[in-house]
């Protein structure tokens, strides 16, 4: 019901007043939709920065496929998507029979060298790859500023999330390299690594063979091969025709490999989807019976009103907008605290989704956490429809008569 | 004037079938202070109910000022109860969270006849005229059963009713408060509203023109014109 701008008393200030002296009902009904709202927002901005991530990073390696070693243990799209390293490596002649095969038209070759934990110039553990700046097409399109020349062996190129302005240096292994590029924002492992000239790796790992298991390359060896096809040649039959003609490698296509992690998030967000839908059933007979609750303590109250004059519409207006007022206040909390929760617990999520999380524009955000005020409000509005249907129904003499206040 | 014609009231109780109100036959004119009395559960306040359009009657008509109250749509209805009639009822009959002066203004909202400036100031000028000058801000706890019913007069009377219902108004009041509100409604009588008021204590028939006697839900007398 719309304030009348003259109206004696503003019907906001009937509502607003009702409010007064329900702190249980008040908070009861904003807790349950602050969770609600806080639940949908993070699963939505969850599911999408997910989704984010592993549509970055597989747009943005460039690769149609990769040809790593053979491991029964482990899946191989960790060092480009999950930053899970492999330690798993072939010889560089792998590299030429790639090359060689029917349907290759470009082939790069990465080399991962170890992992570095509790640096100060990253907040995450980093790792640290060799690769072959003479054919890369991987590392160079991603830099944020071309360098216009050859990288050296003492300079590196640092993915985003990594410290250090272009120019400064980064100690490492012993030896301080100078920072030559920096990687644009991909949000997969490629923003926690570093990556040097294989020339460098492989002298690393003679000259520095520091602490066993701190540089795992040997000499001649790479983890992988990066590949991209002739558009004319059909994926799964070059595909084929490197697992033949490679022995004990395994060869994935990047479309498959981001088709795997979208089915593993999808799997995850139908889980977090079901969680809201079982917050949702349990949460509206709760409102309900609250509302309904309300509505009985307030039964001459309606009762008084019907005899000044308030029409059924008037008593329905007032508890149908009450239980939508509360919702949306508590959903803003839960909004809120969805947010700075988020913010707060960013890398644990990333982790434990197994992904990088590219977080949606602030526009894209702002829709999110608007949808979960609409919902908020929808199954406000759905659980005052009964309480408020069943105020406006009552006969005012007898709610007169029956009622508490 | 209101008319009621053979007026029947039953509902469903725990034993059965309960009749509040049996052939009710009633016509009160214009001006009149017509006091209902009768023992606890003889009907009178469901009869008041009816008249005042708060309890639909199971059978019969009743007519105010030739308009069937109980054939009207609920917009209706409302408006009659909004425009037409003020209620006073024994308990504190205030909203417990406006203070004094917004429900006395309360009916406005609902009448929609005037705007808040001219409705604030007549609201002020009633709860003045019943001795509340300065409990304009009060809330219904912080006023006493007396000014509690008096700040109920002065609702009742905000939107210029014609009729005045009270059900017990002095019933939970002392000897001095209750000759108060009872001459407070005599005046609102003598101004020429009607006056309809149920009460269990029969020694206030002085202050009414008629009293109507009411017993295990029948009209046992309608009551001769006592002025």
């Amino acid at each position: 019901m719309a304030n009348r701008s003259d109206d004696p008393i503003k019907f906001s200030r009937i509502i607003t007043r009702g409010f007064r002296g329900r702190l249980f009902r008040n908070v009861a009904t904003m807790a349950c939709f602050a969770f609600v709202a806080g639940t949908l927002l993070l699963t939505g901005l969850l599911v999408a920065g997910a989704q984010s991530g592993v549509q970055a990073g597989v747009d943005r390696l460039g690769p149609d496929m990769i040809v790593v070693p053979m491991d029964p243990q482990a899946s191989s799209d960790g060092v480009f998507m999950t930053g899970r390293p492999t330690d798993l490596f072939f010889s560089s002649a792998v590299e030429e029979g790639v090359r060689s095969t029917p349907g290759v038209l470009q082939v790069s070759s990465q080399a991962y060298v170890g992992s570095l934990d509790n640096v100060s110039w990253s907040p995450t553990q980093v790792q640290v790859i060799g690769f072959d700046p003479s054919d890369d097409f991987t590392i160079g399109p991603l830099l944020t500023e071309s360098f216009g020349r050859p990288i050296k062996d003492y300079e590196i190129i640092v993915g985003s999330s990594i410290r250090g302005e272009l120019g400064s240096s980064l100690p490492m292994y012993g030896i301080v390299f100078t920072i030559a590029g920096r990687l644009e924002n991909t949000g997969s492992a490629i923003d926690e690594s570093i990556y040097m000239t294989l020339n460098k790796a492989y002298s690393l790992s003679s000259e520095y063979s520091l602490a066993p298991g701190e540089i795992v390359l040997e000499d001649g060896e790479i983890s992988a091969v990066l590949v991209k096809i002739d558009g004319s040649y059909d994926l799964d039959s070059v595909l084929y025709w490197i697992t033949l003609r490679n022995p004990g490698v395994l060869v994935f296509p990047m479309a498959g490999l981001g088709r795997e992690l979208a089915d593993q998030l999808s799997i995850t967000s139908q889980g977090l989807y079901l969680a809201v839908s079982m917050v949702i059933i349990v949460s509206l007979p709760l409102v309900v019976l609250i509302s309904t609750m309300t509505v009985n303590e307030r039964r001459r109250e309606i009762g008084l009103m019907r005899a000044m004059g308030a029409t059924q519409g008037f008593i329905f207006s007032i508890f149908f907008v009450e239980g939508i007022f509360l919702a949306l206040i508590g959903a803003l909390v839960g909004v809120l605290g969805a947010l700075s929760g988020l913010w707060l617990v960013e890398g644990a999520l990333s982790s434990a989704a197994q992904t990088a999380i590219i977080w949606p524009p602030l526009v894209e955000i702002a829709i999110q956490a608007s949808l979960a005020l609409l919902a908020a409000a929808a199954i406000a509005g759905g659980a005052a429809l009964w309480p408020a249907f069943r105020a406006s129904r009552m006969e005012p003499y007898e709610a007169i008569r029956s009622g508490q206040n | 004037m209101i008319i009621v014609k053979d007026v029947s009231k039953s509902y469903a109780g725990h034993d059965g079938t309960v009749n509040a109100l049996v052939s009710a036959n009633v016509t009160i004119e214009n001006g009149e202070f017509v006091l209902i009395v009768g023992r606890s559960g003889s009907g009178k306040s469901t009869l008041l109910s009816i008249l005042g359009g708060l309890t639909r009657p199971s059978r019969g008509k009743v007519e105010l000022d030739g308009e069937d109250l109980w054939s009207m749509s609920d917009a209706e209805l409302s408006q009659v109860r909004s425009r037409e009639i003020g209620f006073v009822f024994q308990f504190p009959g205030l909203l417990p969270t406006l203070n004094a002066l917004e429900n006395v203004m309360l009916p406005v909202m609902f009448s929609a006849r005037e705007g808040r400036e001219e409705a604030a100031e007549r609201a002020k000028a009633l709860l003045n005229s019943v001795g509340l000058a300065d409990k304009h801000g009060s809330y219904p706890n912080q006023l006493s059963g007396g000014e509690l019913k008096r700040a109920a007069i002065a609702r009742a009377l905000m939107n210029g009713p014609s009729i005045i219902l009270a059900d017990e108004p002095t019933g939970d009041l002392d000897v001095k408060t209750e000759l108060e509100i009872m001459q407070m409604l005599q005046e609102i009588n003598q101004q020429g509203r009607t006056v309809v008021m149920v009460t269990h204590n029969p020694d206030l028939s002085t202050f009414a023109t008629r009293v109507l006697r009411m017993d295990k839900g029948r009209i046992m007398d309608a009551g001769a014109d006592l002025v």
